[in-house]
């Protein structure tokens, strides 16, 4: 129980923080919005391959703009010395990762819940073909890639380089889920089923291996 | 406990690549001691706190809490009683005074949310409840820093260069506030490279150089830190 209400406490501070920081918060959706802007400038060419091209163009921006956000979610607290308080706590280092993952994953939920509107709007992003498997599609893929985020986060966040480091080390690892993401966003889009698909196979293990893998190393992750 | 040593470093070592920042460091704190550690830059001072404080993994050598080694859930009885102060603030700059303390005692297990008040109005921070810690001046910022520390009426302090950065009236009223009356059965350790800044209540030093220790003793009733201090800084191994 001591687990999940330290997970709840960090993660709603966390929040609450970033919403009145604003800087990280704002520079992800902007991106999101200025990328969408430039794809509608782009869409009449390919409208009619709104379905194959839409996919990885959505991905490519959330990508961006949720490193944007992910990528400072320690390294703030690393400058103030807060991430050492944490590291104090009496609780299990596990519970500062949920927390954390938790923070994450809820607002890449925001970013991408806000990307998809503006894209159907912009582009006309075909939303209504298969919206529950897009909304598992997204479910899933963002658990991956919080996962995958927070830890990496957690690792450089003491390093000189810490915003070079973060995406070198990120992006790598990040292919097979977006291959995936991708392949999985044009099947629900084109009102195919998903749940067959090898690629979801693929997600869930990446978001099962990601998850549990910063749960168990978060300690060592987080040390000097 | 053993032999009622409180803490208990054992042969503390610590690397960072081919550095040796730390060697054979040995350590005891008993209850209620008063500790100063001396030392120039790079000696290994802040090293050795951050180990205390399970923030950094020592290479080599054990940390023992009231004769157990610390690990598992004695790590995180060793934590509850535990407090740190650096320069740094430790705070939130976009929560609130309150909301600081709020977060940092639900953090603790502090459930009394009458000692959080206590804990502002003892430093004068009621007033200010309501204004971002990012926008408060250096030593209010300091002020809800140690009321954070001692929110959890923590038994062992590891101050690292608490002074750094403070203001005479700032620094007089930290030390006030970890020395003063009321204090003396906590056990305090206190890091500093600057001898103007040494609390006149510790008792005991310990001078770090090049990673190991070159002096642990008794302060001197009346005794001169500076003296002693310069002595060993010239080689004189005790």
């Amino acid at each position: 129980m001591r687990f999940f209400s330290v997970a709840w406490l960090i993660m709603t501070k966390d929040l609450k923080e970033e919403v009145r920081r604003k800087e990280n918060v704002l520079a992800s959706l902007f991106f999101a919005f200025i990328s969408l802007v430039l794809l509608h400038f782009s869409v009449d060419e390919m409208a009619s391959d709104i379905t194959k091209a839409g996919p990885g163009v959505l991905w490519i921006i959330v990508i961006f703009a949720g490193s944007l956000f992910m990528g400072n979610i320690f390294r703030k607290e690393e400058e103030t010395g807060t991430f050492c308080a944490l590291l104090m706590a009496p609780a299990d280092s596990g519970s500062i990762f949920l927390g954390k993952f938790l923070a994450n994953f809820v607002f890449l939920s925001v970013l991408e819940s806000f990307l998809v509107v503006l894209a159907f709007i912009f582009t006309g992003f075909p939303l209504h073909r298969g919206t529950a498997s897009l909304a598992s599609v997204f479910m899933l893929v963002t658990l991956g890639y919080s996962a995958a985020g927070t830890i990496i986060s957690a690792i450089v966040a003491r390093e000189k380089g810490a915003a070079l480091l973060y995406p070198l080390l990120l992006y790598p690892l990040l292919v097979p889920l977006f291959i995936a993401a991708v392949s999985l966003t044009g099947l629900a889009i084109s009102g195919a089923g998903i749940l067959y698909s090898p690629w979801l196979r693929l997600v869930i293990l990446f978001d099962i291996l990601f998850f549990c893998a910063g749960l168990i190393l978060f300690e060592f992750a987080a040390e000097e | 406990m053993e032999n009622g040593k409180l803490l208990e470093a054992r042969k503390i070592g610590k690397r960072f690549g081919p550095f040796e920042a730390l060697s054979n460091v040995d350590l005891q704190l008993e209850r209620g001691e008063k500790v100063l550690i001396l030392g120039p830059n790079g000696a290994g001072k802040s090293t050795l706190c951050r180990i205390l404080a399970l923030l950094s993994k020592p290479s080599s050598g054990t940390l023992l809490f009231k004769g157990e080694r610390v690990s598992g859930d004695i790590g995180k009885a060793y934590k509850s009683v535990l407090g740190y102060l650096s320069h740094r603030t430790m705070l939130y700059s976009h929560l609130s005074a309150e909301e600081n303390l709020l977060f940092f005692a639900s953090l603790h297990q502090v459930r009394d949310s009458k000692k959080i008040h206590e804990m502002m109005d003892a430093f004068g921070l009621s007033p200010e409840k309501r204004r971002l810690a990012g926008t408060m001046s250096r030593g209010m910022q300091q002020r809800l820093s140690i009321a954070r520390l001692l929110l959890t009426d923590p038994e062992i302090l590891l101050l690292d260069e608490p002074f750094t950065g403070l203001d005479p009236d700032g620094a007089r009223q930290l030390a006030e506030a970890i020395y003063g009356q009321g204090r003396g059965d906590k056990t305090v350790l206190t890091v500093t490279q600057d001898l103007r800044e040494c609390p006149g209540s510790a008792e005991r030093v310990l001078i770090l150089k090049e990673g190991r220790i070159y002096f642990d003793g008794q302060i001197p009733p009346g005794g001169n830190l500076e003296s002693l201090y310069s002595g060993i800084s010239d080689g004189e191994m005790q």
